[in-house]
């Protein structure tokens, strides 16, 4: 029995939660209240100029919650219509969110779905002229998948430790305060100035070219608050009980730390680490300063100006289509660049789904 | 076998062996039981192990490799990178696979983020050439010839690229527009577009009474800039700015780049636009003829030629660079253009570099390569400035 | 070894810092106008003329309208999809969201441009209607064509980041102890007063660092605001109406032609958003810190 099972049935199994109270509204009265707040409307948008689909929606869904509201406070008391008004403002909430995100997706989907076949997964652009049907975008998946790999490789074990450091040993130390008050900073450097950094200290001072790494670096910088924050609160939610419960067993703290805290948070941290890769995956101003374009297929992230083929990524390939359609919705191009997004976020969708499995696999193996 | 495939066996070997050489990186933070290493990098490893197996099954053979037999002096292995000016975006695309019929092998990969950033990547030594919409300008020379030292650092017009003034109204296929007209409409003096200046200037078209939405370009660029040179060449009074590559004025919204510029302007019906021609092309926009004195004119290569003939032409060594008559008032001109450049080295790059610039150029500055891009929107060279082209890029170090 | 670790992000962050200074000090001496007061923005003109008033200004409300919008909304995502609905559904859901982590930002930014902002005419008619005495929600139609505006681009922002917001808030909500919720059931409390007793105190410090992940991104966002701005240099209090520019989004119309003065003052730009970051991340602290106290 979870913890979220516990609080989704509160008190017993009745389903409309009336438990010990006696008194309560019936099974039918929200279909009742939902009927005579609908009339009640059509009959408000009838009479007056008021008109329109979302218009009508939101008086009636505020019309039903209302007299719910009122309804409950008469019969069952307040308690009970608070609950029911939370309940009511939560689905909304949860509407209100689900309502654009699955328009974006129906959108990307709509418009990039055509394109997606074996030929576009496995090809590469070279020798297609952008402006034309052909080709594939199989050498921007590669270089996505190698430069995100390699920001994570960077910064995940970087931004774990740092959370376990500020967690575990840092406790009130200043070195902790200012680890703590710098990786504040670092959520709000926004992506684009980290690129200008890399730039300058990497390719401009350092003499590197542009790259594959040069542009994993920046993802990694970008990545490592975002891992050092969630992993931190994931940390920090361990309850303490367990870590006294180590020690009296006479664990040393890197033991605790390692057989009982971490993966007490597993879940919680590899949550965190997937959304920060899912939040780079898509990051396109970076790239565009450093990791350059690529038509041909490249696996070395290490490859530059030495090799004349830096490696492409997805968002730099989509940003470049976008660029050579020039907003003819109907060009090859356009299309191309959609197609490719909905391949980036299908991509990550099973990134993320092998992380969820193997966190799961690893908790259930121990 | 040909070398491609070969090249795609060694791409893919060298692929496993990195992701060998990850996993085994990854083995050693894996060996520390209940590391976070080892729980983060579970998913990386079976991500370095999925792009294993993706790495047998891409390829690059989009086309047969064709016959050798057409390869007259194809440098041999590496790609050309360039960067710059997105005004010759799609010239460079069919400049490319004309080249890559010739020479198959051969990548041409070109950054289109605009001319400032071109020249700087130039400079900086990350690709050995850049499209410019403007000269390299005097600030920027020194350290573009220290780049090419011992050589010099030179302009080369590569394109003629005509700036439409397009429009959404609709019910109105044809529209004429003098220089003052276009300077108060992006200034925000004419606001209707049935303004009385505007129905003088359009006889037997019915203009509706719709407010006009002037879009700009709100990111600097080149287009802006030579827009701006125009309307300061032409109409002066009416148009108290200097030019810049960046808006003047606060008139109307901004649009980002020019796609977020053509699909503004689809959207909106009563806006008025600018962007290359070519993007005009693509999308079928509606253009406005420019009436500079002598009647309406259109984009062509005789209306434009006419300008490029009345402007000054600077040689100095390889560099040439066109110094664009914005105020011609000739009957059939239509000065709203602008010439964009290679920008390149006449000799100081490296061997493999110099041969492979050479050899793109020379298609480009070609007879053939200029004749190509003119179905785009482009307007091919005129044949005086063209022969100089042509006889500077011939003199360049290379193959 | 993890105060090794620490040193690493500690020094990447200096790093930067001092990249920033440095780079952009020269510029700021060249400024022949007040930094702080100068709405336009020409680093490349002679003399260099730019300020950040327009830009502040801008990326403070469009942050806010974000976070305003996003902040309740993710919260209650994260309550329904772990404590409302169906329980098969809830980790399917919660996936899902993570996933829109995901979408890159230069597709929200088109979705934004080509489909939303046009749908939003209706929305904004009714609030000049209702709201327009307000005066930042008055509405012409001819000054906002497509509605390019702030007020769009803080509910694209508000979309972008209500993944992070809302992942990070279950999480959180999931790791308060069975015996906290346990003892409120025990009370006899109802659903949302077990989550108000239970799940919200232990939960706030997590879903306040959430948020100011959200709010980061949303602060340094570049290509979406700056497709959805149509940008000017001039501060405008009508939230529904053209024009804005963001610290992130002048560095992005600017980079691609900006001289050596030019990207210092780009630098300078970063900078400022960078020390605004500082701010918002002290008042979030003192915030919790109090929270905590009482």
């Amino acid at each position: 029995m979870t913890v979220t099972q516990l609080v989704r049935r509160p008190r017993g199994s009745s389903s409309d939660g009336r438990g010990l109270l006696a008194r309560g509204l019936g099974r039918y009265v929200p279909y009742a209240t939902a009927a005579v707040v609908l009339a009640l409307v059509a009959l408000l948008f009838a009479g007056t100029d008021l008109n329109g689909m979302p218009s009508f929606v939101a008086i009636a869904g505020l019309g039903y919650v209302l007299a719910q509201t009122v309804l409950s406070v008469v019969i069952e008391g307040r308690r009970r219509a608070v609950d029911r008004l939370v309940t009511a403002l939560v689905y909304a909430a949860f509407m209100a969110a689900a309502l654009p995100l699955l328009l974006i997706c129906w959108y990307t989907i709509q418009r990039g779905i055509a394109m997606v076949d074996l030929t576009f997964l496995t090809h590469s652009m070279f020798r297609v002229n952008p402006q034309e049907h052909g080709g594939g975008i199989y050498h921007a998946i590669v270089g996505t998948l190698i430069q995100v790999a390699l920001a994570s490789v960077l910064a995940a074990p970087l931004g774990i430790l740092t959370a376990i450091y500020l967690v575990e040993y840092g406790m009130g130390r200043r070195f902790a305060r200012v680890v703590n008050l710098f990786v504040d900073v670092m959520t709000g450097v926004p992506s684009i100035v980290v690129g200008l950094f890399i730039f300058t200290a990497w390719i401009l001072v350092l003499g590197f070219n542009k790259s594959g790494l040069a542009g994993a670096l920046a993802l990694a910088i970008v990545m490592l608050p975002l891992v050092i924050r969630s992993a931190e609160q994931m940390l920090r939610l361990v309850p303490d009980d367990l870590r006294e419960a180590a020690y009296a067993l006479g664990a040393p703290k890197w033991r605790t730390i390692t057989s009982v805290v971490l993966p007490t948070a597993l879940g919680g941290v590899v949550t965190g680490v997937m959304l920060a890769v899912a939040r780079i995956a898509g990051e396109t101003a970076p790239l565009l300063l450093l990791v350059g374009i690529n038509q041909r297929i490249e696996f070395n992230p290490f490859a530059g100006q030495e090799a004349q083929r830096p490696q492409e990524s997805l968002p730099t390939l989509i940003f470049e289509q976008f660029g050579v359609a020039a907003g003819n919705t109907d060009a090859p191009p356009f299309q191309r660049a959609w197609s490719a997004a909905l391949v980036l976020i299908i991509l990550i969708g099973l990134l993320s789904l092998m992380a969820r499995l193997v966190a799961r696999f690893a908790r259930t193996a121990r | 076998m040909t070398r491609a495939a070969a090249g795609n066996a060694g791409a893919r070997a060298e692929a496993r062996a990195m992701a060998m050489g990850l996993a085994k990186g990854l083995g050693k933070v894996t060996g520390w039981p209940w590391s976070s290493g080892s729980r983060v990098g579970s998913p990386v490893a079976v991500l370095a192990a999925a792009t294993l197996l993706l790495a047998a099954c891409g390829t690059d053979e989009n086309l047969p490799a064709a016959d050798s037999a057409m390869v007259g002096g194809c440098p041999s292995g590496k790609d050309l990178n360039g960067a710059g000016a997105s005004s010759i975006k799609l010239a460079i695309a069919d400049w490319t696979a004309a080249y890559q019929g010739q020479c198959p092998d051969i990548g041409i990969n070109y950054d289109a983020q605009g001319s400032g950033n071109g020249r700087m990547q130039f400079i900086q030594k990350q690709v050995p050439f850049a499209g410019s919409d403007v000269p390299l300008p005097s600030a920027q020379r020194g350290p573009a010839q220290q780049r090419c030292a011992p050589g010099q650092a030179i302009n080369l017009p590569m394109a003629i690229v005509p700036i439409a003034i397009v429009y959404h109204l609709q019910g109105v296929a044809k529209l004429t527009l003098t220089p003052s007209l276009v300077a108060k409409i992006f200034n925000g003096k004419i606001k209707q577009w049935n303004d009385p200046a505007l129905v003088a200037a359009n006889p037997g078209v019915s203009l509706p009474n719709k407010t006009i939405t002037p879009v700009h370009r709100s990111a600097d660029s080149g287009t802006s800039e030579n827009l701006t040179r125009f309307l300061a060449g032409q109409a002066k009074s009416d148009w108290p700015y200097p030019p810049s590559q960046a808006w003047p004025n606060n008139v109307g919204p901004g649009a980002a780049v020019s796609t977020n510029m053509v699909l503004l302007v689809k959207q909106t019906d009563g806006a008025i636009g600018y962007v290359d021609n070519p993007d005009a092309t693509s999308n079928k926009l509606p253009i406005a003829a420019i009436d500079v004195g002598a009647g309406p004119v259109a984009i062509g290569s005789a209306s434009i030629g006419k300008v490029i003939a009345a402007s000054e032409v600077d040689q100095n060594g390889l560099d040439i660079t066109v110094d664009v008559a914005y105020g011609l008032k000739a009957p059939g001109a239509y000065p709203a253009l602008m010439v964009t450049y290679l920008i390149t080295c006449s000799r100081g790059l490296p061997a493999d570099q110099a041969g492979l610039v050479k050899s793109f150029i020379t298609l480009t500055a070609g007879d053939q390569g200029q004749a190509l891009i003119a179905k785009a929107g482009y307007i091919p060279l005129p044949t005086s400035l063209r022969g100089q082209v042509q006889a500077a890029v011939a003199r360049l170090d290379g193959v | 070894m993890t105060a090794a670790a620490s040193g690493v992000v500690l020094l990447t962050m200096a790093a930067i810092t001092v990249f920033l200074i440095y780079r952009a000090v020269p510029a700021l001496r060249g400024n022949a106008a007040n930094f702080f007061t100068e709405q336009r923005w020409d680093a490349d003109g002679t003399p260099p003329r730019f300020g950040i008033a327009a830009a502040f200004y801008f990326t403070v409300l469009t942050s806010a309208i974000a976070i305003v919008l996003a902040v309740p909304v993710a919260v209650g995502v994260a309550l329904f999809i772990n404590y409302y609905a169906p329980r098969r559904l809830s980790s399917g859901l919660g996936y899902m969201v993570e996933l829109l982590a995901a979408v890159p930002s230069i597709v929200y930014g088109l979705w934004g441009f080509t489909f939303l902002a046009p749908h939003l005419t209706g929305l904004v008619s009714w609030l000049d209607r209702w709201f327009g005495w307000t005066i930042v929600l008055r509405y012409r139609p001819e000054s906002a064509p497509n509605n390019y505006s702030p007020l769009t681009a803080g509910i694209v922002l508000a979309i972008m980041i209500l993944p992070i917001i809302c992942s990070i808030s279950r999480e959180v909500f999931q790791r308060v102890p069975r015996e906290q919720i346990e003892a409120a059931q025990a009370l006899g409390a109802y659903r949302w007063e077990t989550i108000r007793m239970a799940v919200l105190p232990l939960g706030r410090a997590g879903v306040i660092s959430a948020s100011i992940l959200g709010l980061g991104r949303a602060l340094g966002e570049t290509l979406a605001v700056t497709m959805l701005l149509s940008t000017a240099f001039a501060i405008n209090i009508h939230f529904t109406e053209t024009g804005g520019v963001t610290f992130a989004s002048i560095i992005a119309l600017k980079y691609g032609e900006a001289g050596p003065t030019g990207t210092g003052a780009l630098i300078a730009a970063g900078l400022c958003l960078f020390l605004l970051t500082l701010a918002v991340n002290f008042a979030a602290n003192v915030i919790v810190r109090r929270n905590k106290v009482a």
